[in-house]
């Protein structure tokens, strides 16, 4: 794990934000516009990513991030994101019910490799019963997709 | 005399059924979440924050409040049992707790815990009554320059006091104050890094945000690295602590309550609190060699300053509108919600609220000794469901929570995002807490600048000219002065271990 990569992707934020402030307008010291905050935030965040990036490239300082973790299961994070966002995305066309069983059922499946027989009890059951405490008890609203449930 | 009346009038308030009921779901929530090593009282909070927004505003904080002490109790009895930590305060708990129960004495351990914590929690709410009214009244005489240099103070504090490296802590402050100008400007109408969208129109929301950095980033990293407990094979019995027990307990108790209670007023203290409380331990016993063998004076002190160190970072929360930590900055984020601006009005304008709250905490804390040990033997079955059917539960929660908000699937698309920013943080030692502590106090930050440099017009020495300003302003450079001088405090787990 290196630290100069998010930090790389920092200073480039910062350039960004303190582009976009100029063009918001940072007014004057008497009266501040609107891109006054943003603008020294990003040149704060730009100089503190610089200094990070010089203690990582020319001084090679390791720091804990850098160590040695522990093992992580990638193929079991990346899964679950992709599946996370597919739900989310799906949330809108497909309602809460569908689009929530199939997501459980990736994760129960894919991620934690579970047989099919508790694959669709759990996600069926897990479904219901948020459906049942969000949508019938608290009235939580909930997306319909184009099922209508 | 003002303050008797006022806590006699919260108690009327945190007694109607309802409000008993919210304390009594925050109490039992939180206990539950600090007993399960993959979910925090942040993430809790998180997750029912969009539920409780649908209740009135004194019983949502009544209950969000509940979860974050229940936590506190919650913690040790993972750490005593499984020595996992059920949360990050509680990590000093396994040192002395385990042990302890591997003697056969985890009755006792996790009896003087729930003790302990009960002591603690309700001295230190005692001192909250008295003393936030105080600091309210004073911070009354404040204006924009002093608000600004207290936030600075408080965002500097947290800072200096985040694990890792300061650096790395300090580059969130910035990126949390960007993350807050998301939106329309408040003094010039101009929309600021909305590229058109309606979600971002109204800024990123804090539930979304939190749920995203807290929760989900949470969830994936116990995907990523699955926690295996092992259960001690030991009979929990005699969970009252014998009369000796108490004789060694009775000091370590005070003192805990006490360092907790000065150490929880200081914004980001609170984590480092039970470390100090057990060194400070060390130092007061005639036996220091046996800390970590299974003495119960390891278990009390920590525990008690604990609980005492959360109930009192509610003081600069009420009194100043200054969150001491990352759920303090949570229930502020919930005020703002229901249109309650924190700060010194919040006494005197929202009484029934103030000391609702704090009436509560004392039924909270009554309700979690009762609840606490007898529930002991439910909250080791529940820690034995197993991981794979509860992470897609907590996920699930976390879409409704955000998508209920505004019924709106970009507020689920923001939390899903700053979920994947929440694990990168985690896994490059980013700390999220001055995150989201400059992006709730952001506003404020930018709001009370802006005035002040009106004032000035355009001057800067209006912070430096002002003595309470000024005195806010000295804290800093002190505390960036000692960074300097590399007198930084670290915690030191192996001279505490």
């Amino acid at each position: 794990m290196q630290t100069k990569y998010p930090a790389f992707f920092l200073l480039l934020l910062s350039i960004y934000v303190c582009w976009v402030s100029l063009h918001l307008g940072l007014g004057t010291l008497h009266k501040p516009g609107a891109g006054f905050i943003p603008f020294w935030s990003g040149i704060f965040l730009g100089i503190l990513t610089l200094i990070v990036l010089i203690q990582n490239i020319w001084f090679n300082k390791a720091n804990r991030a850098d160590e040695k973790k522990e093992k992580t299961n990638w193929k079991a994070v990346i899964l679950t994101l992709v599946a996370l966002f597919i739900s989310i995305l799906s949330l809108k066309h497909l309602g809460f019910i569908i689009s929530t069983t199939l997501f459980v059922v990736i994760l129960l499946k894919c991620v934690e490799r579970k047989g099919w027989f508790i694959t669709i009890l759990a996600s069926s059951a897990l479904t219901l019963a948020s459906y049942y405490l969000f949508k019938v008890w608290l009235q939580t609203e909930l997306p319909k997709g184009i099922f209508g449930f | 005399m003002e303050s008797i009346n006022g806590l006699l009038n919260g108690f009327s308030i945190a007694l109607t059924l309802t409000n008993i009921t919210y304390c009594f779901i925050g109490c039992l929530l939180g206990t539950l979440v600090g007993v399960l090593p993959g979910i925090g009282p942040a993430a809790a909070i998180a997750l029912l924050f969009p539920t409780a927004m649908h209740l009135n505003p004194v019983g949502a904080i009544i209950m969000l409040a509940g979860i974050y002490y229940g936590a506190q109790y919650g913690g040790s009895t993972t750490s005593i049992l499984l020595n996992i930590p059920g949360e990050a305060t509680s990590v000093v708990t396994c040192l002395d707790g385990y042990q302890m129960a591997r003697m056969g004495r985890a009755g006792p351990a996790l009896g003087i815990s729930a003790f302990g914590s009960f002591i603690g929690g309700t001295l230190a709410i005692i001192g909250l009554v008295f003393l936030a009214p105080l600091l309210a009244r004073a911070a009354l005489k404040f204006g924009p320059p002093e608000f600004f240099s207290l936030t600075v103070m408080c965002m500097t504090m947290v800072t200096y006091l985040s694990r890792g490296s300061f650096i790395k802590a300090l580059m969130m402050v910035p990126l949390g104050l960007i993350l807050a100008t998301v939106g329309m400007d408040p003094h010039s109408g101009t929309f600021r890094f909305t590229y058109g969208t309606l979600t971002l129109r109204d800024g990123l929301g804090i539930v979304p945000i939190v749920m995203g950095l807290f929760g989900i980033s949470e969830v994936i990293i116990n995907v990523g690295t699955p926690i295996h407990p092992t259960f001690l094979k030991t009979k929990i019995k005699d969970l009252f602590p014998s009369l000796q027990d108490w004789k060694d307990s009775k000091f370590p108790i005070l003192r805990g309550t006490l360092l907790g209670f000065l150490v929880g007023i200081l914004p980001g203290m609170g984590l480092t609190s039970t470390f100090l409380s057990y060194g400070l331990e060390k130092k007061f016993s005639k036996y220091p060699e046996k800390f970590g063998t299974g003495i119960i004076e390891g278990v009390a002190a920590p525990e008690t300053c604990n609980n005492a160190s959360s109930q009192a970072g509610f003081i600069p929360m009420l009194s100043l509108g200054i969150p001491t930590n990352v759920i303090m900055a949570m229930l502020l984020g919930a005020l703002m919600v229901y249109g309650i601006p924190p700060g010194p009005l919040l006494i005197k304008e929202h009484p029934n609220l103030f000391w609702g709250l704090i009436s509560s905490m004392y039924i909270g804390n009554c309700m979690l000794l009762v609840l606490n040990l007898p529930l002991i033997p439910v909250w080791v079955q529940i820690l034995r469901i197993p991981y794979s059917y509860l992470f897609p539960s907590i996920l699930i929660f976390c879409i409704i929570g955000s998508y209920s908000l505004n019924n709106n699937i970009g507020d689920v698309i923001v939390m899903a995002i700053f979920g994947v920013v929440g694990y990168l943080m985690k896994r490059y030692d980013f700390e999220a807490a001055p995150l989201v502590l400059a992006f709730i106090l952001g506003p404020l930050l930018e709001d009370n600048l802006r005035q002040a440099l009106l004032i000035s017009k355009g001057s800067f020495m209006i912070f430096l000219n002002r003595p309470i300003s000024a005195s806010f302003m000295i804290i800093c450079i002190i505390i960036l002065a000692s960074l300097l001088l590399r007198l930084r405090p670290q915690v030191k787990v192996d001279e505490v271990f």
